[in-house]
């Protein structure tokens, strides 16, 4: 049931989906891997959009090179833990929603207990490594993985559904060497903005899913392409699924 | 034969094109394209490891499948093929 602030506060929402979707997004229950630059982009606009419960994991403290791309966390944040710093913006931004913060890095042995109880993943991390780990445990326990990766002007999407797509293993067999890499602030805002339509769509069930499509945004040339995907039986990670 | 390949973010600075269409012998595999393509000592060493293997952060797709998973680059191309090269982003 939507309270009388609610139907208020997402009232031009409302005319796309109805009430009926709006209660769809407060039931939802996201875990976000990330509060960097990708992620402050997707919590905000998921925030905004009024999605229930939003947990966000990240074991980084703000830096101030961080500040060109990461839009939660400003000048007076410097020093202070990521989602301690994304969850009191958010919380300022819609107060209806419930915001959990999980103050530690994802690895093996902790993210299923990190991702219990929620619908969905979505990928804010800045390393191939952690994104495996994710792309496993959306594989095991069967719910979707939002994948984006940034780089310059450039970046790339995919919606991965286990049992339906390929998995982010497919796309990508082998890690690239992780070193920072260069970020315009701009590209974290596209990329997000297209992994938060995602999940909005997913919950609502509207329109269709980037699956099994890697898309490509190449900010220098204003382009946007897509590279057609298919699943692969081989796959480390999902072969052996059968989906 | 013809094949078409389609380069994404940087490559399209290393082939100096978004899209090619290369003209192969009949039978031609992947690697055959990548010696017509490279055709620079700058871009193989961009392409290429020390030991003369795909880099393992370049992606190749043929057919929408990755080319490391399908048979390396002895894979063996068709008449009308369409392969991706793009690279793995990695930032958030």
């Amino acid at each position: 049931m939507l309270t009388r602030d609610e139907l208020t506060r997402y009232k031009r929402q409302i005319a796309v989906f109805g009430e009926e979707g709006q209660l769809k997004l407060k039931q939802a229950r996201v875990f976000l891997a990330g509060a960097g630059g990708l992620g402050s982009t997707i919590a905000t606009y998921l925030a905004v959009a009024g999605i229930g419960r939003l947990r966000i994991a990240d074991n980084d403290v703000v830096a101030l090179d961080n500040l060109n791309r990461q839009i939660l966390h400003w000048d007076s944040d410097v020093g202070r833990r990521k989602p301690e710093s994304a969850a009191a913006k958010l919380r300022s931004l819609n107060a209806d929603i419930e915001v959990e913060i999980v103050p530690e890095t994802i690895h093996e042995d902790n993210v299923a207990e990190m991702v219990a109880g929620l619908d969905m993943i979505v990928d804010g991390m800045d390393n191939f490594e952690a994104r495996y780990v994710l792309n496993r445990v959306a594989l095991a326990r069967q719910i979707p993985f939002f994948h984006g990766a940034i780089h310059g002007f450039y970046g790339q999407a995919t919606t991965i559904i286990p049992g339906k797509t390929v998995c982010l293993r497919c796309i990508f067999p082998e890690a690239p060497p992780t070193v920072a890499p260069p970020v315009v602030g701009v590209t974290a805002g596209v990329i997000g903005c297209i992994q938060a339509t995602e999940v909005l769509k997913y919950v609502l069930g509207m329109g269709q899913l980037l699956e099994n499509r890697l898309l490509m945004w190449d900010g220098l040339g204003c382009r946007l392409d897509e590279v057609p995907l298919e699943k692969n039986p081989d796959c480390k990670d999902c072969g052996q699924e059968g989906g | 034969m013809k094949v078409r390949v389609r380069f994404f973010a940087a490559f399209k600075e290393i082939f100096g094109a978004g899209e090619r269409e290369i003209e192969l012998d009949s039978g031609a595999s992947v690697q055959d394209l990548l010696n017509i393509l490279c055709d620079s000592s700058g871009c193989r060493q961009k392409i290429f490891d020390e030991t003369g293997r795909l880099r393992r952060d370049i992606n190749m797709l043929k057919k929408g499948r990755h080319i490391q998973l399908v048979d390396e680059t002895h894979s063996e191309l068709e008449d009308g093929d369409v392969i991706t090269v793009f690279p793995a982003l990695f930032g958030g």
